[in-house]
């Protein structure tokens, strides 16, 4: 047995990881930014008033 | 987007393609090994991404231990950043050595895992420190008793860094040895060490950008924080 099928296994594993903790951190990166500037927004409408 | 942010994306990029070339490197351009000397002589060529994960867990574990001295010395904001960083990138490089290890170990040992060797062990717990720094401050409020708890683990855990490493020099069972140093013993061409460098480079530039991006989340979160309690405070009074 030359062990093909367990380097694709592993492989897909090791992709598979990295892969959802890019998608993780841009879409936390993308929602917090979001709420930050809603926030901010909001902060300085009140400091104005 | 700030050029600290800019620098993340773009060493992360180049992180990812260079994994990514390191992969393909791997399995069209490396030699196979000596068919007599291993069991399984594709599967060795798990070790492209295996190692430099190893590596750049180690890495992460060096955050997180000068995270936690940081935040033990001086309170420090930076520094409980750093514990947030290394523990999550900790736990990132940590699941991938310790899922595609035992994948390699079943083809080649025809064991996933061995409870008698100390770098198998030791590695297995580092990993489950990180897991639970990283669950225990999602899940615990946030504040300076969760915040001395968590670089109080962080510490612990640095300390089974050398033990890991050198696991294979001192009291080597199944696991085969550090390969930079034992690659006339351990019978790699230099084409694998070549090509094992530049994957190491490449992860070593993805945990860089990562590191950076991570640092910039954490930064964000704490100011939502903040401000959302300034705003609390405001509605009440």
């Amino acid at each position: 047995m030359s062990g093909v099928t367990e380097l694709g296994l592993a492989y897909a594993a090791m992709i598979g990881l990295i892969g959802a903790y890019v998608y993780r951190l841009v879409t936390r990166l993308a929602d917090v930014d979001a709420r930050l500037s809603a926030v901010e927004d909001a902060v300085s409408t009140e400091e104005s008033e | 987007m700030t050029v600290v942010r800019r620098a993340g994306v773009a060493l992360t990029t180049l992180g990812l393609m260079g994994a990514g070339l390191t992969l393909i490197l791997g399995f069209i351009w490396a030699p196979t090994v000596d068919p007599e000397a291993w069991n399984s002589p594709e599967a060795y060529r798990i070790l492209y991404w295996h190692v430099p994960l190893a590596w750049s867990s180690f890495l992460a574990y060096c955050v997180l231990f000068i995270g936690s001295v940081a935040w033990y010395a001086k309170r420090s904001e930076l520094g409980w950043r750093m514990i947030c960083t290394g523990s999550e990138l900790a736990l990132l490089f940590g699941l991938g050595v310790v899922i595609s290890g035992p994948i390699w170990g079943s083809a080649e040992w025809g064991v996933p895992w061995d409870w008698g060797d100390l770098r198998l062990n030791t590695y297995g717990l580092l990993t489950a420190v990180s897991l639970f720094l990283v669950l225990a401050r999602g899940s615990q409020p946030d504040g300076q008793g969760t915040r001395d708890t968590i670089a109080a683990i962080g510490l612990f855990g640095f300390a089974l860094v050398p033990v890991t490493a050198l696991a294979t020099t001192w009291y080597q069972e199944r696991h085969p040895g550090i390969v930079i140093i034992e690659s006339e013993e351990s019978g790699l061409a230099p084409e694998i060490l070549t090509l094992l460098m530049f994957g190491f480079a490449s992860f070593l530039l993805l945990f860089a950008g990562f590191a950076i991006l991570s640092d910039i989340l954490h930064r964000m979160e704490s100011r939502l924080s903040h401000l959302q309690h300034q705003l609390d405070e405001e509605a009440i009074h």
